[in-house]
């Protein structure tokens, strides 16, 4: 019987294990291409908006508390992005600060401020208003309806599910093969904005928001 | 015209004009201790604006209160949206566009701050709180009392915070919560009516 010679056998492995590896996706959805690309705003479009201040409505529920506001968004220079949750009778409730892909809390209103709550605050907000998600290496596929899923090369496990046209529809994060966390997005295609942000989180501290976007 | 734009701007030009601190400040604590003492109940409409250091303009909301002795409080917002909160005693249920709910006041640390400094600013009684060192001034117009947070807490919170009272101390006519960084909360309150008779069945929470 004809036998592979073991170099060719070893490659071939290596070759499979890496495929399966980068094209993790597959198992999530059934792509037809997986390519290696960058995240630009030609991808799918961004959250927020450059130069002016973004207004959700929003509510966040956790630890028993239901808490609803105004989220604004706002490029204070060119490095560096507010978020701030204010409530309906204008106490401040938190600030976060992205700068040089960290998030840092400027202020948290006391009684909410615990690590494993703000941790969670803090990435969940990250990750729905796309901050950390542009320039970075991603694996792609594509399946027949056109549409895109991406896994973040330094985040594995973290997937992005983008349509051509209507921008990105969820993103769903693992860990340990547990989902950790998923965000739906509904994009108004013409007015180019997402109108609505949702987000789920699971485990020991489950956390949801909703941000709904206020029209200027 | 020139009249015209002085009565359109009389009620803010009382709150800006210069301030001197109060000589007598005994006599001015004992007026707002019997203010306090002497209303039962307050109904007014407000006006809220948050001026953010990041937004260029401010977020302006619209509504009424009502207030009665001892400890209950009906806060309701009709613009921008509609919420309102009710505090009944130990018990706040707040209800917005999609949701109602209750909590009780002490076993919520969130609700029981706000609710004391809330209800607190509107009796005029914080210059009392240990939590905060008062100062006081005056204009032609109205008292100015500047509470300085001396607690972590609160001076994580709040820098300072200024209520206003009109000459005759009948009730607060306008309230400033500045945080750290000067962001800053105002309410102003119009159409006053004190010591009307106020149901308490607009406080129930079931």
């Amino acid at each position: 019987m004809f036998q592979l010679p073991k170099p060719y056998l070893l490659l071939s492995s290596i070759c499979i294990c890496l495929l399966f590896v980068s094209c993790r996706i597959s198992k999530f959805k059934h792509p037809t291409t997986c390519n290696r690309v960058v995240i630009t705003e030609k991808s799918f479009p961004a959250v927020l908006n450059d130069n002016k201040a973004s207004k959700f409505k929003a509510s966040i529920d956790v630890l028993k508390n239901h808490l609803t506001g105004i989220i604004i968004v706002k490029k204070t220079d060119s490095l560096t992005t507010h978020i701030i949750f204010v409530t309906e009778i204008g106490m401040k409730m938190f600030d976060f600060e992205w700068k040089k892909n960290n998030m840092n809390a400027v202020y948290v209103f006391e009684p909410l401020n615990k690590e494993a709550l703000i941790n969670s605050l803090k990435t969940g907000f990250k990750q729905m208003l796309l901050l950390d998600v542009f320039n970075k290496h991603a694996a792609l596929s594509s399946n027949k309806n056109f549409k895109s899923y991406y896994e973040i090369e330094d985040e594995k496990h973290r997937y992005l599910i983008a349509d051509t046209t209507n921008g990105i529809s969820s993103q769903q994060i693992f860990i340990k093969s547990k989902k950790n966390r998923f965000i739906s997005y509904t994009f108004d295609h013409e007015k180019k904005v997402y109108t609505q942000i949702k987000s789920t989180q699971f485990g020991l501290v489950k956390i949801k928001i909703e941000l709904n976007k206020i029209e200027e | 015209m020139n009249k015209f734009l002085l009565l359109l701007f009389f009620p803010l030009i009382g709150f800006s004009q210069n301030f001197k601190p109060v000589k007598d400040t005994l006599s001015l604590k004992q007026k707002i201790e019997n203010m306090s003492k002497a209303t039962n109940s307050i109904e007014a409409d407000f006006t809220q604006e948050k001026n953010l250091s990041i937004l260029s303009e401010k977020i302006v909301s619209k509504g009424h209160f009502v207030f009665k002795k001892e400890n209950f409080l009906r806060w309701e917002y009709a613009s921008p949206s509609k919420y309102l909160i009710v505090i009944n005693k130990e018990k706040v249920l707040i209800k917005d566009e999609k949701k109602t709910n209750k909590y009780d006041m002490n076993s919520n640390k969130v609700f029981k701050e706000i609710n004391d400094i809330m209800l607190s600013c509107v009796q005029g009684t914080i210059f009392k709180s240990n939590k905060f060192k008062t100062s006081y001034y005056e204009n032609d117009k109205v008292y100015k009392l500047e509470l300085i947070p001396q607690v972590k807490n609160m001076k994580e919170t709040f820098k300072k915070i200024n209520l206003y009272f009109d000459k005759n101390v009948t009730s607060v006519a306008k309230m400033e919560m500045i945080e750290n960084n000067d962001d800053l909360t105002s309410l102003d309150f119009i159409n006053k009516k004190l010591n009307v008779p106020v149901a308490e069945t607009i406080f129930i929470i079931k």
